[in-house]
Formats: C-alpha cells, structure tokens, sequence
C-alpha cells in the first residue's frame, strides 16, 4: 500500500521530506553546531506549538511543551539517523511529550477543559487561522462551534485525537502517520475509521455522517 | 485505552471504504459517495476551527530559550579544551540551576505588551508572590532583557568579593578544581568541589 502525496507542512510552504535543508542542518548539529538547531526551531515551531494546542486543548502548557520538544529533539538528534524525515522524527517526539502529559494530567472525557481554546492566540502570519472579519454574531456561534469541537475532540482517546489531527489537520499519509507514530498502516486505518465515526456522531449537527458502530 | 491491537483490526470492507474515502482507490463506489462527502465534510469543519500552524507567543524569546539552554551542551561536541575559561567551568557546573530556574521564569506567558524599546514585552510567572518578571526583546540590543521587579534589597554591609581568576587546566566535570590569582600563580584563591549530592559549592582560601 502506499501513501498519499508527500505534503506540503512547513510554514513556507516547501516540502520537508524532500528539502535538503533540513538533512544539512542536522548534520551541522550532530557536528556540534547549536547554531544550526535554531533555522530548525524557528522552521518547525508553528506546526509544533499547533499541533501540541490542539492535541491538549490548552495555550499555556503548549508553549513549554513545545520547548520540551525542541530540547529533547536537541538532546536526541545523535541518535537520529535520517531513516525517516527530520519533520517526522519530530513529529513523533511531540507526539510522545504530549502523550506524556495527558497521561500525567489524566484528562479523561468531560473532566477538563481550558476555555482559554476559545480565543487562541494566533500568530498573524498563521496558515490556518478562525476568521476574524465576520459579524459579531457569526462570531460568537463560530466561537461556540470551536468549543463543541474542542470538547468533541476531548472525548476521544488520545491515540485517535492525534491521529485525526495527524490526517485532517496536518494533512500526512497514511505512511507518514505510521512513520510518526510508529504503528502499522493498519492501525493507521482502523484509528482514523473509528475516530471519524465517534467525531460524526459528536458533531452530528454540523458534519453528519453513518454513525453506527462508532467504537469498537 | 485500548491497547490490544486485535480489538483495532478491520473488516476488509472497511478499509476498502477508508482507502476509497482518503483518495487511495481508483475505483468508482457510488455506493460510498455519500461516505466519503461526510468524512469531507468533518475535515473541513475541523480544518475551519483548529490551526494548523500558530506561532507560540513570544515566538522570538521562544527560540532564544531553547538556544540559550542548548547552547553548552552540544550532541556531539568535541572534548573540553586544554585550558578553559572560568566562565566555561561556571556553566558546566551550573547549566542545570539555570535550566531549572529558567523553567521557573517562564513557566507561563500571560500578557504582552509593546515595550519603550520598541520589542515585544511579556509577563511571566515567578515563584514569588510579590515578585514580577516581565521579559523584553530589546531589538537595538539584540538582546532579551528580564526585568526583575520586589526582590529584597542587597544590604549595604553586604561584602562582595571580586578576584582576577587565572585560566586553570580543564578537569573532569563535577571534578575538585582549583582557581589562582592571575597575577600570582602561586596565590590560590578558591576551590570549587562537588557536594554528597552532586551540587557545586565554592570554598574560598584567600
């Protein structure tokens, strides 16, 4: 089986996988080059601090657990062979942060929620960001439906909220998920299958779809 | 949480329908359009409400703090030079006090405003009630100035003590090191050793 497209995710909107840059940024680093790490940090953070928001609904913890990626990344790259892309290597280390801390933190479904998701702060140069010059009252129910996803998304395992976000957020294959996540291209399948079928089923009203059998 | 892979494991019809749904099959399933519109459909709501790539705050000061706690301990950095400088010996010993203390600083961004000096200035938590920190990245400078304000004053009394240290071979980290006047090598001026649990601890002779 193979994989979607490689995807375009770096905030330049160049395509990692295949951009020397970052393979010759490594390499400086595992040199001893600290210099280098940060074209490589000011490159990934976007997506990281993103990535890491979305998958704990929480502003203020994202910011030092996008650190905690960047430094355990640091720590960890004379261990990296290049077997798979830097942006996928670090991927799967934001993954295991953030997976870390929701085990710490034990967010269970409806135990937790962080209003402070109702108005992130977005950086003006985002990608992806909430329209902002619609009228006050598309606003306030635009705002709501943010919060209903958010609180839709908590309800999930964090196996099958990282793996949406991996897939409808980040826009990765299947291969690169498995790569990130280092899991089968089965699982990859069996997860999203069943996270979109409990995510319809929370967000009926506003994305419907068949969802019997949402769990397995 | 699941953990048991067999309890993820797919009827085969299904993972024809996620393949059909993802772009992956060719093939025509009139059956499925409705399927895969709806699937669609969700991407697109969340893609409407969940970014994809957000500047952290302080995006500049996130950086400088990552190099600024990388920056003495390279992955593959070469072995100490023959002779090192106080201030090498200084960071070795204490990188992880200011790793930890940074981490207190700036535990959390709360608010930023514009500063005098034209950067971007943010409050951050301290550990103390009555203490404020507010970070600035000052651009003339190039540099990130933390503003310390409600620490206890020094007392006046208080003597502070200031030596012209000679460069000392390098030793091994965590090591007893000695430190010499600089003009008198023969002058020892203080001896830096571990404690029982590992901290550094100076024990001034001169």
């Amino acid at each position: 089986m193979t994989g979607l497209a490689t995807t375009d995710i770096a905030s330049d909107g160049s395509t990692p996988a295949q951009d020397p840059a970052d393979a010759a940024l490594v390499l400086r680093c595992q040199a001893g080059d600290s210099r280098a790490f940060e074209p490589l940090v000011n490159r990934y953070r976007g997506k990281i601090y993103a990535m890491i928001v979305n998958m704990t609904g929480n502003d203020a913890d994202a910011w030092d657990l996008a650190q905690e990626v960047f430094l355990k990344a640091w720590r960890a790259l004379p261990r990296f062979e290049a077997r798979s892309s830097f942006y996928t290597w670090i991927y799967r280390i934001t993954h295991n942060v953030t997976y870390d801390w929701l085990r710490k933190k034990k967010i269970s479904p409806g135990m937790e929620f962080d209003d402070t998701m109702a108005t992130p702060d977005i950086a003006a140069g985002a990608l992806t960001v909430p329209h902002s010059d619609e009228r006050p009252d598309d606003r306030l129910a635009n705002r709501e439906l943010g919060q209903t996803i958010q609180d839709a998304l908590k309800q999930l395992s964090p196996e099958h909220r990282s793996i949406i976000l991996l897939k409808e957020i980040d826009g990765l294959s299947y291969q690169e998920i498995a790569d990130t996540l280092e899991i089968t291209l089965g699982t990859v399948m069996s997860r999203l299958f069943y996270a979109r079928k409990k995510l319809q089923t929370l967000l009926q009203d506003y994305a419907p779809g068949r969802s019997e059998n949402p769990q397995p | 949480m699941k953990t048991n892979p067999e309890s993820e494991n797919l009827d085969p019809k299904d993972v024809e329908l996620m393949r059909f749904m993802d772009g992956l099959d060719p093939h025509d399933h009139p059956e499925w359009l409705e399927e895969k519109a709806a699937a669609q459909q969700l991407g697109q709501l969340l893609r409407s409400h969940l970014p994809s790539h957000a500047e952290p705050p302080s995006a500049e000061f996130f950086t400088s703090q990552i190099m600024a706690q990388i920056a003495p301990t390279g992955p593959a950095r070469a072995g100490v030079s023959a002779r090192s400088g106080f201030m090498d010996i200084f960071r070795r010993w204490c990188a992880p006090l200011a790793t930890a203390a940074a981490v207190l600083v700036v535990g959390g961004m709360v608010m930023k405003r514009q500063s005098p000096g034209g950067g971007r200035e943010a409050f951050a938590y301290t550990p103390i009630a009555n203490v404020k920190a507010t970070l600035d990245f000052n651009k003339d400078a190039g540099a990130t100035v933390i503003n310390l304000t409600g620490l206890t004053a020094i007392p006046d009394a208080r003597e502070i003590k200031a030596f012209n240290v000679a460069s000392t071979g390098a030793v091994a980290p965590g090591a007893t090191q000695r430190f010499y006047a600089a003009n008198d090598p023969d002058i020892l001026l203080f001896v830096l050793h571990a404690t029982d649990d590992g901290g550094p601890q100076i024990r001034e002779v001169h």
